[in-house]
């Protein structure tokens, strides 16, 4: 009698902790949490501070809103125009990575022919190679193409970097498109690429947005390519233009911790606008494999 | 009769296989016109470049101009003999082991935690994920201040000896440094990932073990973990080959730095190729590292695809 008891005396404690202990660690997770975004205290807090208040109040709040800074740095990094590149390259480059591999990831999910499975080994083979091995033939290689400050060349280097995940998720998402769904299409009489455009893109959108949210971080944030790839002023992106800005100011913690505001804010209002979005696809790209 | 019977169906047949063969015609055609603009982009954006990567790397080229010489393995062989590229080697080893151990736990305790009965779990993640969006470079920056200024102090106020100085700038705790820094940019990732994986474990089964007397650790070990072992994988994977492919918050946080504590082979990589034009020799620890990250990958899938199926569910 007392066997059974025990256990499941102990397994209701484990499993409902009291209210208190509840509330206890909610308010430990809190605090936790808290602490974890403190950075972002200070980046905010330091973005808005004169430079000599910076040194004799490092880590308190502003006692007023200095906005001269946000002004300095929006002229001297050429905020928008840095702003309209990124933007013009990420979507350039997210877009065309989710058609591009999504219409190569057709035939091959369909194909029965060995030759598809074949080609399939070889594009996912692309993401064991470390950009770093292929770094130098790569930049000459813009060179040679005239693709150096271009950003619709840089675009395509992007979609061709970014098509061996793409091509993996989206063949792993098209074999499970029921087959009389596609055999409808067929009997109605469309031609593969109608099949395509028509039956089997539609049904892949909830993998192309999770495509689109983990490119467009990788797209908007990358720096080295960038670095490598864009010398003129007019043609930089937000983490180049950060970089360059840095390396000109790096000891004016006033102006650096502005630029990082002005970088991050836009992103966080899309975070917050899409968040839900934006964390199921993360998991869901990383489930799939 | 029968005759021209015969000789309509004959040709009918004919024009059927006439029209079915062109019709495979355009369906190959089309399926091939659909391949295209992917297969092209990746010869020319990778293949191409991963060959070319191959070639540079037995070569003595300077990455500028194009009168290189082919010198076979030599670079492989002064690779070997090479005493400045261990210690990077090394770094990137612990970092990345160290970075995949310490991510891994503390992205799993928070996805076991903000998937209890919290009343704020939803906010607390999204909360949790923030840094995920910023830029490394950014994030090497910001912690580079806080580690020159704020914590210092803070140690300082509190009388913590191990904080009172700046931690990046002493070699012995620059790179444990680097990996907090690393692990508090991406643990919004994996907990995600691991979380998604909590959420597909059906809660019947809790209740059954809770009748067996299962509790506290033993539930987790024996019915939790084993049910989220492909989560598992799936991260252990993807922190291990962003730990060893590591550049623009190292780049931002020390740039390899204090006396080469925290300098990494992608730095080296970096620095080899575009700061001392050896683009030759920078190729070869490209194709190293490469070599390296799948050995390690096989590795990786092998033990941990191997513990997945000694899962009975």
């Amino acid at each position: 009698m007392s066997s059974i008891n025990i256990p499941s005396i102990l397994h209701r404690k484990s499993i409902s902790l009291g209210r208190p202990a509840q509330t206890a660690f909610e308010l430990f997770m809190i605090a936790f949490v808290f602490i974890y975004l403190l950075p972002f205290y200070i980046m905010v807090t330091q973005a808005f501070k004169t430079p000599q208040e910076i040194l004799f109040n490092p880590t308190g709040l502003p006692s007023h809103l200095y906005f001269d800074n946000i002004q300095i740095v929006w002229a001297k990094m050429q905020y928008l125009r840095a702003f309209f590149n990124t933007f013009v390259l990420t979507a350039l480059s997210v877009l065309g990575i989710a058609v591009v591999s999504a219409m190569c990831a057709f035939p091959i999910a369909r194909g029965k022919s060995r030759a598809y499975t074949l080609l399939y080994y070889v594009l996912i083979s692309g993401l064991l190679i470390p950009f770093y091995m292929t770094l130098s033939p790569l930049i000459k290689l813009m060179k040679d193409l005239g693709f150096m400050d271009n950003l619709i060349g840089i675009s395509l280097a992007y979609i061709g970097r970014g098509v061996p995940f793409a091509v993996f998720l989206y063949v792993g998402f098209m074999r499970t498109i029921p087959g009389e769904v596609l055999e409808a299409g067929i009997v109605d009489g469309c031609s593969p690429l109608q099949l395509f455009w028509l039956v089997a893109f539609p049904m892949l959108v909830p993998v192309t947005t999770t495509l689109i949210i983990l490119n467009s971080l990788w797209t908007w944030n990358d720096f080295l390519f960038p670095l490598l790839t864009i010398q003129y002023k007019a043609n930089r992106t937000l983490t180049l233009a950060q970089y360059i800005f840095h390396g000109e100011n790096a000891t004016q913690w006033n102006l650096t911790f502005a630029s990082y505001l002005i970088c991050i804010l836009p992103l966080l209002v899309i975070y917050f606008a899409l968040q839900r979005n934006i964390i199921a696809g993360v998991a869901a790209g990383a489930v799939k494999q | 009769m029968s005759q021209i019977a015969q000789t309509v169906q004959h040709t009918e047949l004919r024009a059927v296989s006439m029209s079915k063969f062109l019709r495979t015609l355009r369906d190959d055609l089309e399926y091939v016109l659909l391949m295209a603009p992917a297969v092209i982009l990746f010869i020319v954006f990778v293949a191409y470049p991963v060959v070319g990567g191959i070639y540079y790397s037995m070569t003595d080229w300077n990455g500028v101009q194009m009168n290189y010489k082919f010198i076979g393995l030599q670079n492989y062989q002064t690779f070997i003999h090479d005493f400045y590229v261990i210690v990077p080697l090394r770094n990137t080893f612990v970092f990345a082991v160290a970075l995949t151990i310490a991510q891994n736990i503390a992205s799993l305790a928070l996805a076991v935690a903000l998937e209890s009965k919290l009343r704020t779990k939803n906010a607390l993640r999204v909360l949790i994920f923030i840094p995920v969006l910023l830029s490394p470079l950014i994030v090497g920056y910001v912690w580079n201040y806080l580690f020159s200024g704020p914590l210092r102090d803070f140690g300082l106020a509190m009388n913590i000896q191990t904080l009172a100085h700046n931690l990046l700038s002493n070699p012995r705790t620059a790179l444990m440094s680097a990996t907090f820094v690393g692990v508090w940019r991406m643990v919004g990732w994996t907990m995600v990932i691991y979380i998604a994986a909590l959420q597909g474990i059906p809660k019947e089964l809790y209740e059954a073990a809770g009748m067996d007397g299962a509790v506290g650790w033993n539930k987790f070990r024996h019915i939790t973990f084993p049910l989220i072992a492909p989560a598992f994988t799936v991260n252990m994977v993807i922190t291990m080959e962003r730990g060893f492919k590591e550049f623009d918050t190292m780049f931002a946080l020390t740039k390899g730095g204090p006396a080469n504590a925290t300098e990494v082979i992608s730095l080296t990589i970096y620095r080899e190729s575009f700061e001392y034009f050896r683009a030759g020799y920078g190729s070869t620890m490209g194709v190293i590292l490469f070599m390296i990250i799948i050995v390690i990958t096989i590795i990786q899938l092998y033990l941990l695809r191997r513990k997945e199926k000694d899962v009975v569910y």
